[in-house]
């Protein structure tokens, strides 16, 4: 019982731990780690990851997936190549800004009617969604073409020492949606929402307006992931063939998500795109090939899988085994 | 080049002719320099002394090669950069590949993706691929390896591939650049998208060469310097092949990834350099995956029955995809190919079939580019002045003519590669 209470922090304390231990090894054993170059550029290249991962989380809490982010990033980046063109500076970025995040607005709602009006599985919805943008990005810029602001990449990549100003915006932004999730009530809905969808409903509430903001915020999320994109990108490629759908489930995964919904946290997510970050950061560091990147996400993915749901397996083993010995006991009374 | 057929004209080539050959051989030998004293080991193909280019030195390098060595690679010597610091570097990078090597410690080196050289020496090389996972980019590795270690000052190489995903590759470069190694050889898949690692790292004093006319915007100033064929050229070359054999009908461009500036550069300039009676009626990206070619092409295939000819760069992509899609959809291989590659594969597909409407036309799998990038990074460490672009000129073989199926050489690979055969079998046993 006391196990189960201290297992959302799991986790938590897991991707910490992970970081720490990492972080730490790679300090020891490679110079380049620990300077400041390289730590910025760890949590800027962190960014887009970290903004369409806590996307994810919400579309995860909801019991769905959203396999389009990462190809609305790419359309996004393309997008900003229009919208905040080289020329483009000062407060004149912010329309330009405001389309992306109109993109990902519009691409939400159209996920979100596919999945709830059209009863669509949210990964098939998501699919068709992500071969629209693919090929819409493709029919924008058939090249990378089209440089994009250098006032708008100084502006989001600015940094306080190495820390991008950002980031600690967006470790406000996880936190505040922990708080949101654990400590109000539309939070409690969205996870109730995710565990039991029918019962939630017969309960009141409004089971098809979370599912459909969850999807729009998944959207919003990964267009902004876009915008810190377009600063790295800096040009409006097309072709970023990018691994974001699936790193942005693992990330909301590892940081405490339940596939089958009603469970994650936003601080959680945060910290397993840092974990993969800093992973992506260190291999090349020691020269090692990215294929142990890709397997270790696999294997951790599947360890915390087991190990978040080990819990409630345990609770479950306790509850069958006394049920068993409480039959039992009923059966020799009976015999007696 | 071994297997290589002489044309029917050269059979009967008059006694005056000979003579005259033997002249200017003779010429050719005069010029000959002294041994760049190197411990020279001959190319699989070159059997016979050969004679040495030769246009100098400087910035520690020995603008020279052996004339049967850039044919080996380019098919004649002649076809080096016509720009004199372009040819000199070019002179420099080709003519290394004569020089002995510890093989293998090379094959060592290309299995870990990477290796310490054992010389001691201080500079690191890396060559950093965005997508490495096929034959021509394996062949290209080992040829750059190959090349540092002929640099005692290399004390390490190392290999990075991002599996064309952009956040390992940018994450690839920018711990490059924080461990500040001393030069980066590249090819861009990304295209202009990897403009910032690129000028962040010529920033931080790292030259950066790209190869195989790896273009990305502004070479000079985002970048030291681009090495390849002026892909223009190829297009208008494959636009003249296909204007006089197909004539008339329907053809199809396939490229790479999408947006990739090899594809991107000869099929912009194929495409307006056409007969208008010829029918461009597909641009589909491949990814150089043949699996993929045979998706692609089947799918063509289903919809212009009649289609004639296709332009291409991967010639083993076409010999393995291509051909099964053509031989699913139970059609005979009857085709005009343009090709980029001369990989031993396709070369041996076209005389196994012996299939008379089937024309083949191939230039050099230019691996051996990437010698030439690593040696403009060196000598731009020792302070040469290198151009933004080394231009190499290209001739189009046929097939018919010059025989790309080389005896003795695995079928993955491109024979005018310069890696010595003894590896190559090794590499692909």
């Amino acid at each position: 019982m006391k196990w189960s209470r201290f297992s959302g922090a799991l986790p938590l304390v897991l991707m910490t731990l992970l970081i720490v231990a990492v972080g730490t090894f790679a300090t020891v054993r490679q110079d380049a780690f620990l300077t400041s170059f390289n730590l910025n550029n760890l949590l800027l290249l962190a960014m887009p990851l970290a903004l369409v991962s806590l996307g994810q989380t919400c579309a995860l809490l909801v019991g769905g997936f959203d396999v389009s982010v990462a190809a609305l990033m790419t359309f996004c980046v393309v997008v900003a190549s229009y919208t905040m063109t080289y020329e483009t500076s000062g407060w004149a970025l912010l329309p330009g800004g405001l389309v992306l995040v109109a993109v990902g607005l519009g691409t939400g709602i159209f996920n979100a009617v596919l999945i709830r009006v059209l009863k669509l599985p949210s990964i098939i919805a998501t699919l068709g969604t992500l071969s629209i943008l693919e090929g819409a990005s493709l029919l924008l810029r058939d090249h990378p073409e089209g440089p994009i602001s250098s006032d708008a990449v100084s502006g989001l990549t600015k940094s306080v020492s190495f820390v991008p100003i950002a980031f600690i915006a967006v470790v406000v932004l996880a936190v505040a949606g922990d708080v949101w999730l654990y400590r109000t009530r539309t939070g409690l809905a969205t996870r109730a929402v995710g565990l039991d969808e029918t019962s939630s409903r017969r309960l009141g509430m409004a089971t098809g307006r979370i599912v459909f903001f969850a999807f729009v915020a998944c959207s919003v999320m990964a267009s902004l992931a876009g915008l810190y994109l377009a600063a790295q990108v800096q040009i409006g490629s097309p072709i970023l063939d990018i691994g974001f759908s699936l790193e942005s489930i693992a990330c909301a995964v590892l940081g405490g998500a339940a596939l089958s919904g009603g469970k994650g946290s936003f601080v959680g997510t945060l910290l397993a795109a840092l974990f993969l970050s800093l992973f992506d950061n260190i291999l090349p560091l020691f020269h090692q090939p990215t294929e142990y990147s890709q397997i270790t996400i696999g294997v951790l993915i599947l360890l915390a899988l087991v190990l978040y749901s080990a819990p409630d397996l345990l609770a479950r083993f306790r509850t069958s085994r006394a049920g068993v010995g409480r039959l039992r006991s009923a059966e020799g009374d009976a015999a007696g | 080049m071994e297997g290589r057929k002489e044309p029917e004209v050269s059979r009967r080539r008059p006694l005056a002719a000979g003579v005259l050959t033997l002249v200017l051989l003779g010429a050719m030998l005069a010029l000959v320099s002294a041994s760049s004293g190197s411990t020279a080991k001959p190319q699989a193909a070159a059997q016979k002394p050969s004679a040495i280019i030769s246009t100098g030195k400087g910035f520690g390098e020995v603008y020279a090669a052996k004339a049967s060595t850039l044919k080996h690679t380019l098919f004649k010597a002649k076809l080096i950069p016509k720009e004199k610091i372009a040819r000199n570097i070019a002179l420099a990078g080709l003519g290394r590949a004569d020089r002995k090597v510890n093989e293998a410690l090379a094959l060592k080196c290309w299995k870990n993706n990477g290796c310490d050289t054992g010389t001691k020496g201080k500079l690191t090389v890396a060559y950093i691929e965005q997508f490495g996972e096929n034959v021509y980019r394996q062949m290209s590795k080992m040829e750059f390896i190959l090349q540092a270690l002929t640099y005692p000052q290399v004390g390490k190489i190392v290999y990075s591939s991002a599996h064309l995903d952009f956040n390992k590759a940018f994450a690839d470069w920018k711990a490059a650049i924080a461990q500040g190694v001393d030069v980066i050889v590249t090819y861009p898949d990304f295209a202009d998208a990897m403009i910032p690692v690129m000028k962040e790292a010529t920033d931080a004093g790292i030259p950066v060469a790209t190869y195989a006319w790896g273009y990305v915007t502004d070479p000079g100033k985002n970048y030291l310097t681009v090495v390849g064929e002026d892909t223009c050229v190829t297009g208008k070359t494959y636009a003249y092949v296909m204007n006089n054999r197909v004539k008339s009908g329907k053809i199809a461009f396939l490229g790479g990834f999408a947006g990739n500036p090899l594809s991107e550069g000869w099929q912009k300039c194929e495409g307006p350099a056409l007969r208008s009676s010829i029918d461009v009626v597909a641009k589909e990206p491949t990814d150089w995956n043949p699996s993929k070619v045979q998706q692609v092409v089947a799918g063509i295939l289903a919809k212009h029955p009649d289609i004639k000819g296709w332009s291409y760069e991967y010639g083993l992509g076409m010999a393995q995809g291509a051909y099964a899609a053509y031989r699913a959809a139970g059609k005979p291989f009857d085709t005009v190919l343009t090709l980029r590659t001369d990989d031993v594969g396709m070369g041996c597909l076209f005389n196994q079939l012996k299939n008379p409407k089937l024309e083949m036309y191939y230039t050099s799998s230019f691996n051996s580019h990437i010698r030439v990038a690593l040696t403009a990074g060196m000598m731009k460490l020792k302070g040469a002045k290198i151009p933004p672009k080394i231009v190499f000129p290209i001739e189009l073989q046929n097939q018919r003519v010059r025989d790309s199926c080389v005896k003795g050489y695995p079928q993955e690979a491109s024979a005018t590669s310069l890696i010595p055969l003894s590896l190559l079998k090794k590499m692909y046993p």
